[in-house]
C-alpha cells in the first residue's frame, strides 16, 4: 500500500511554530474553485482578500463559467447616476434582512455622456454613443463585471445619440441615433468575435427622423419606440425594418422591460402596464394600431410617488426636440410643459424575472432616490405585482443641481 | 433486501461492508466493479480515504442510493409527495454536515472528489461556500486557517481595487 499520505502534515498536532494546516489550502485547485464558485460574488472580495492563492481563484477565468454551468448565477443591477458635476456608477446590493444600498464601483473613465445606448452582452455591459457635451460619439466603452474594468472596443461607424440598441444572437445592433438623409449607415452590427462593426444596408427609406425613447429585442427583431409611441423593428434573418403597432396610452412609453415574454412599461401617472409583444407584429401593409395595455395591479402604493419622480434625465437633445414639437400642441397656460414633468421621473430595469424600480421622494428638506423590487403573477387573465422589497438607498441634497438616473442594467453572471 | 455486497478497505486497513448498488454512487468504485472485475471476496482498497472518513462517505451513499432508485418510479408520486421527500433529504443533509467538524468536512471533500461522488461533492462545497458567507478576509482566514502572505501594501491595493464589495 503506498504511503506517501503518511509524509502529509498530521492535522490534529497541535502547531504553536509552524503554520497551521489550511483546510482550505489542501484542496486541489478544481474542488476549491467549486466552493468558491459556490459562494455570492458579495464574499469573493474577502476570499480573495484571504491570501494569494484565492485571489488568484477568484480572477480565474473558469470561474464564471462554473458559475453558470452549476446554475449558480446572480443577477446583478448597475446603475449610473449623474449628482451634478460627477456621474458614477454603482452596483445595487441586495442583502437578507438588510436595506439594499448603492456600492459604487470604478466609472467611466472618459468624460460622462448622456443619451448613450445601454445593452448587456455576457457578462458585460456596452456603453455606446451617446452625447458628450452636447455632440454625439461613436465611442464604445465595455464595462467587464466580473472584474469591474471598464475599457474601449472600436468605435461605431457613425456618432450616434439616442440611437435604439440590442442583442440578437449574441450580436449587438444598433438603430438610428443620428440626423442624416443617408441611410446606408443607419443601422450597424457589432461581432464580439471579430470586434468589429459592419453596417448593414437598408432597402427603403426609414418614414422620417425618429427620436428612440427605448428599445426591446422581441422575436428576433431588435423593437425601437419612439417619442411619439410609435414602434418600428429591424430583423437581422430578413434584413428589413418595418413598422409595429403603436403604443396604447400616450405617455406609457418609457422602460420597456420584457420580462416573461410579457412587455412592462411605466406610464405618467406612475402606475406600471403590460403589453402582449405579439401585439407588436403590424403585419405588412396594414397600418399600424394602437396596441392593447393592461395595467399592474396591487401597486396602487406606488403610484403616488412613482407619478412625482424627477429622477430620470432627459438629454439636451431630447429637449430641445421637445420645445420644437410643443409648438403643435395647445396647452393650458398654469400646465407643466418641460418633459420632465410630463414624463414619469421614475426607472424600471429588468432583473431576472422581476423588475427593480427607481425613484425619488420629497422627504421634508432632502430627496431620497428610492428602489424597490416587484414580482408578478398571473391571475385569470390579469397581473398582479407585489413588492418583494423597496427602501431608501441615498440622501440627496435637494439644493443640488439635478442628480438623475442615466442608465441602468441588470447582468446575470 | 437482497443484493450484492462488496467490501471497501480504508487507507489505514479497517473493512467496510456496503451494497454495490451504494457503492456504485462512486464512479471510481462503479469503474473498478465493471473493468477490474472485483473479486467477490476481495477489499477494494481505497489509498486515500481513511477509516473515519469512508464510514462517512459509506453512510452518505447508504442514505442516497433510495434516491436513486425512486427515480425510477417517481412518474406516479405526486408533487406534495416529492417535495415532502426532498425535505426529508435535505434535512438529512443538513444534519449530516452539521454533525462534522470543518476539518473532516474536508477530509470528506478530498475523499468524495477523490472517489468521484458528484452529488457529495456538491452537497460539502455548499456547506464550506455557507461558512464564508457574508464573513470579513480576517474571519475567513480564522475559519479556514488560511495564512495571508500578502504584504500590507499589497492588501491595501486589492482592497482599494474592490472598494465596491466593502462598501
Amino acid at each position: 500500500m503506498a504511503n506517501s499520505e503518511e509524509s502529509r502534515p498530521q492535522k490534529k498536532r497541535k502547531v504553536e511554530v509552524s503554520p497551521p494546516f489550511s483546510l482550505l489550502s489542501s484542496l486541489p485547485d478544481e474542488v476549491a474553485l467549486n466552493c468558491v464558485a459556490l459562494t455570492s460574488r458579495w464574499d469573493h472580495e474577502a476570499l480573495s482578500l484571504t491570501s494569494k492563492r484565492y485571489r488568484s481563484l477568484l480572477t480565474s477565468h473558469d470561474l464564471y463559467k462554473i458559475r453558470s454551468l452549476m446554475g449558480r448565477t446572480e443577477t446583478c443591477v448597475y446603475v449610473c447616476l449623474r449628482i451634478r458635476p460627477v456621474d458614477r456608477w454603482y452596483i445595487l446590493r441586495r442583502r437578507k434582512n438588510l436595506d439594499a444600498d448603492l456600492i459604487p464601483i470604478p466609472s467611466l473613465p472618459s468624460r460622462s455622456r448622456v443619451a448613450s445606448s445601454v445593452v448587456v452582452l455576457d457578462s458585460e455591459i456596452y456603453v455606446i454613443g451617446g452625447s458628450k457635451g452636447g455632440i454625439p460619439t461613436c465611442e464604445v466603452w465595455v464595462l467587464d463585471c466580473r472584474t469591474h474594468t471598464w475599457r474601449i472596443v472600436p468605435s461605431m461607424g457613425m456618432a450616434r445619440a439616442n440611437a435604439s440598441a440590442g442583442v440578437i444572437d449574441g450580436k449587438i445592433y444598433v438603430l438610428g441615433g443620428f440626423i442624416s438623409d443617408d441611410y446606408s449607415n443607419w443601422v450597424e452590427v457589432f461581432d464580439p468575435k471579430t470586434q468589429t462593426w459592419d453596417s448593414l444596408p437598408l432597402q427603403k427609406e426609414l418614414p422620417g427622423r425618429r427620436y428612440i425613447h427605448d428599445s426591446v429585442v422581441w422575436d428576433q427583431k431588435l423593437y425601437a419606440v419612439d417619442g411619439k409611441e410609435e414602434t418600428f423593428y429591424y430583423s437581422p434573418c430578413q434584413g428589413k425594418w418595418g413598422r409595429g403597432n403603436r403604443g396604447h396610452l400616450v405617455g406609457n412609453r418609457r422602460d420597456w422591460c420584457m420580462i416573461d415574454n410579457l412587455l412592462f412599461c411605466i406610464s405618467k401617472k406612475g402606475s406600471i402596464h403590460w403589453y402582449d409583444p405579439k401585439d407588436l407584429n403590424c403585419p405588412e401593409g396594414c397600418e399600424p394600431e394602437g396596441m392593447y395595455s393592461k395595467e399592474v395591479l396591487g401597486l396602487d402604493s406606488l403610484k403616488r410617488s412613482l407619478s412625482t419622480s424627477r429622477l430620470v434625465h432627459f438629454d439636451d437633445l431630447s429637449v430641445a426636440l421637445w420645445q420644437k414639437e410643443k409648438l403643435r400642441y395647445s396647452f393650458p397656460s398654469w400646465a407643466p410643459t418641460r418633459l420632465i414633468d410630463l414624463l414619469p421621473g421614475a426607472r424600471l430595469t429588468n432583473c431576472g424575472p422581476n423588475i427593480v424600480l427607481f425613484w425619488d421622494v420629497l422627504k421634508g428638506n432632502r430627496r431620497e432616490i428610492w428602489c424597490a423590487e416587484l414580482s408578478f403573477k398571473r391571475l385569470a387573465g390579469e397581473i398582479w405585482g407585489n413588492i418583494e422589497w423597496s427602501n431608501a438607498l441615498m440622501n440627496v441634497d435637494p439644493l443640488v443641481d439635478g442628480y438623475e438616473l442615466l442608465y441602468s442594467a441588470s447582468v446575470t453572471l | 433486501m437482497s443484493s450484492n455486497m462488496i467490501m471497501l478497505k480504508s487507507s489505514d486497513g479497517a473493512s467496510f461492508e456496503i451494497e454495490e448498488a451504494a457503492a456504485r454512487k462512486s464512479k471510481i468504485i462503479a469503474n473498478m466493479i465493471e473493468v477490474e472485475c472485483v473479486d467477490e471476496d476481495k477489499a477494494i482498497p481505497l489509498q486515500n480515504v481513511t477509516g473515519n472518513i469512508l464510514a462517512l462517505v459509506i453512510e452518505y451513499c447508504n442514505k442516497h442510493i433510495v434516491d436513486d432508485d425512486d427515480d425510477v418510479a417517481t412518474e406516479e408520486a405526486s408533487e406534495e409527495e416529492e417535495e415532502a421527500k426532498k425535505k426529508k433529504v435535505d434535512d438529512w443533509e443538513a444534519e449530516f454536515m452539521n454533525s462534522m467538524s470543518l476539518e473532516t468536512m474536508f477530509e470528506l471533500l478530498l475523499a468524495a472528489n477523490y472517489l468521484n461522488i458528484k452529488s457529495l461533492i456538491d452537497l460539502v462545497c455548499q456547506t464550506i461556500a455557507n461558512n464564508i458567507k457574508d464573513k470579513t478576509p480576517e474571519e475567513v482566514r480564522k475559519i479556514f486557517s488560511i495564512e495571508n502572505d500578502f504584504t500590507p501594501e499589497e492588501e491595501e491595493e486589492i482592497r482599494k481595487e474592490n472598494a465596491w464589495a466593502f462598501g
